[in-house]
């Protein structure tokens, strides 16, 4: 595995597991309450107690970085999640009825692809209110196409051997093709695919946060600290947004080359 | 009494038709050779009596059943694969490549066969020695057996489910010559044991005249020629079979030099 991701891959899978492991551990880590108060630091520089100063109204910038990347990780985790799972079981059923059914999912995912992920949640955060479900419904709809598009292709190609002839000619159902064979064989590509689609959720998730229709204030969301660090920045206090656009930068950029190794090799 | 009849298949894939008026019989124990070049139609003709690919017009029997085309239950499908098997021509691909070899097996055994667990791993490894493979083979996976030995576990698959006929579409044609000799005689050694009939699908004449008692020349998916395998190879009635019989190469043979413009 450390040999197929080669160096950078690695160093990007080191980087996205020290994040995962500080914001898990950050009720010991973080130095500060990140939803406390704190007026003698408002707007306050970086010092040694607060290594990245605080926020407007105080709040330690850090302690609410280590917060905050559970909602900006984990609600773009649940988008591709609920996305590879949707998006892999329309594509299979595509490849494998062929056909008509196969026009129509095609056609269908064509149209999803061809409107912006930023939209769909906008859609459904109309329906069902500003806040992380709506955000995630919206964007695993957005990126279904995504993952199903190129697990279609394989599965065509991957239904087209004869192994697959065979198990049929042996009287095999196909579901059980499709579950026992198919599925183990495009598990390389449905994972670079969807790891790949995790780079751009982390970026549209955090853009609907941005736009405050996704995380609520209190809670510390980088894509929130974007937002609000803008104001602090206009106020002389740039260490906010900074620091939390580039946390976001970091991730994607961590996230895109994974997905980029572990598509090579599959 | 024969264990297949077609009569008058016909394929046809658009503009193309690659099938055109096929019929033949095979009886019990017989091997028929199905011989022409590359796109005569004699894989279609294959793929529609496995009912991989549905007959545009014309019949299909096995074992006195007709198998009218349209969708059929998962039962009967499994009782249609014990009547007859394929061994593909690619034994790359005609493996799962996740899949250790003695699984494959013990998987057809498990859809067809009420046996225990130990019972079917037994009966694996009967079929493993049967196509001259032992029992280490059974752990490894397609891409640490050589393409004879995949060959061998495509074999061992199809036989597993006991079928009356078993489709061989040019099945030692990716394989090396002394391997495809290898397989030829374990071919044969098959048919001495069980009641089994052959359909070898084959380009090579030199293969054909080891492994057939009866043979049909297609061209352009037509029958152009059929008899007795010997007789059709040592006296070929058609100038098309003449022409494959003289595009074999033989001790002595040397291209002719094309003239240069």
């Amino acid at each position: 595995m450390t040999r197929r991701l080669g160096g950078p891959g690695v160093a990007a899978a080191v980087l996205l597991a020290a994040i995962v492991a500080i914001t898990l551990l950050a009720p010991l880590l973080a130095p500060y309450n990140p939803d406390l108060p704190d007026l003698f630091n408002a707007l306050g520089g970086a010092t040694a107690a607060h290594p990245l100063g605080g926020d407007a109204l105080g709040r330690d910038v850090l302690s609410r970085l280590m917060y905050g990347a559970r909602t900006t990780l984990l609600a773009p985790v649940l988008v591709i999640c609920v996305a590879s799972a949707a998006g892999t079981t329309l594509a299979i059923v595509a490849a494998w009825a062929g056909g008509k059914v196969d026009a129509v999912v095609s056609r269908l995912l064509d149209v999803l692809f061809s409107v912006p992920g930023i939209v769909f949640a906008l859609v459904t955060v109309a329906v069902l209110g500003p806040g992380v479900p709506g955000v995630v419904i919206g964007l695993a709809v957005a990126y279904t196409p995504y993952v199903a598009r190129v697990v279609r292709s394989a599965a065509l190609r991957e239904r087209g051997l004869p192994y697959v002839a065979a198990a049929w000619v042996q009287g095999r159902s196909a579901t059980a093709i499709c579950l026992r064979h198919l599925l183990p064989n495009l598990r390389p590509i449905i994972v670079a695919q969807s790891v790949s689609a995790l780079g751009f959720a982390v970026i549209d998730v955090a853009a609907v946060s941005f736009l405050g229709l996704g995380v609520q204030p209190p809670t510390a969301d980088w894509g929130l600290m974007v937002k609000s660090g803008l104001d602090s920045a206009m106020r002389g206090q740039p260490l906010e947004a900074l620091s939390a656009g580039l946390l976001i930068a970091l991730v994607v950029a961590a996230v895109n080359l994974l997905g980029d190794r572990l598509g090579r090799q599959s | 009494m024969s264990v297949i009849e077609a009569e008058r298949l016909r394929k046809v894939y658009g503009d193309a038709t690659a099938v055109d008026e096929v019929s033949f019989t095979v009886a019990e124990g017989e091997s028929l050779a199905i011989v022409g070049e590359s796109g005569s139609g004699k894989t279609t003709v294959a793929r529609m009596l496995l009912g991989l690919e549905t007959p545009t017009a014309g019949t299909i029997s096995v074992c006195g059943r007709p198998r009218p085309p349209g969708r059929v239950s998962a039962g009967e499908r499994r009782r249609r694969a014990r009547e007859i098997q394929i061994v593909f021509q690619d034994p790359y691909s005609s493996l799962d490549r996740l899949q250790r070899a003695g699984d494959v097996i013990e998987t057809s055994l498990a859809l067809h066969f009420p046996l225990t667990p130990a019972e079917r791993r037994k009966k694996a490894l009967d079929l493993f020695e049967s196509v001259g493979l032992a029992e280490r083979h059974a752990a490894m996976l397609p891409r640490q057996l050589s393409g004879g030995q995949r060959q061998r576990v495509a074999i061992a698959r199809a036989l597993a489910v006991e079928p009356r006929v078993l489709v061989l579409d040019e099945a030692v044609a990716a394989l090396d010559v002394s391997i495809q000799a290898q397989i030829l005689n374990l071919l044969a050694d098959i048919r001495e044991q069980r009641s089994i009939s052959y359909v070898f699908i084959s380009h090579d004449l030199a293969v054909v005249n080891q492994i057939s008692d009866t043979a049909i020349v297609m061209r352009h998916g037509r029958v152009v020629e059929r008899g007795n395998t010997r007789d059709l190879l040592r006296e070929p009635q058609e100038d098309y079979t003449r022409a494959l019989l003289a595009a074999v190469p033989r001790p002595g043979w040397k291209p002719t030099r094309r003239n240069a413009q």
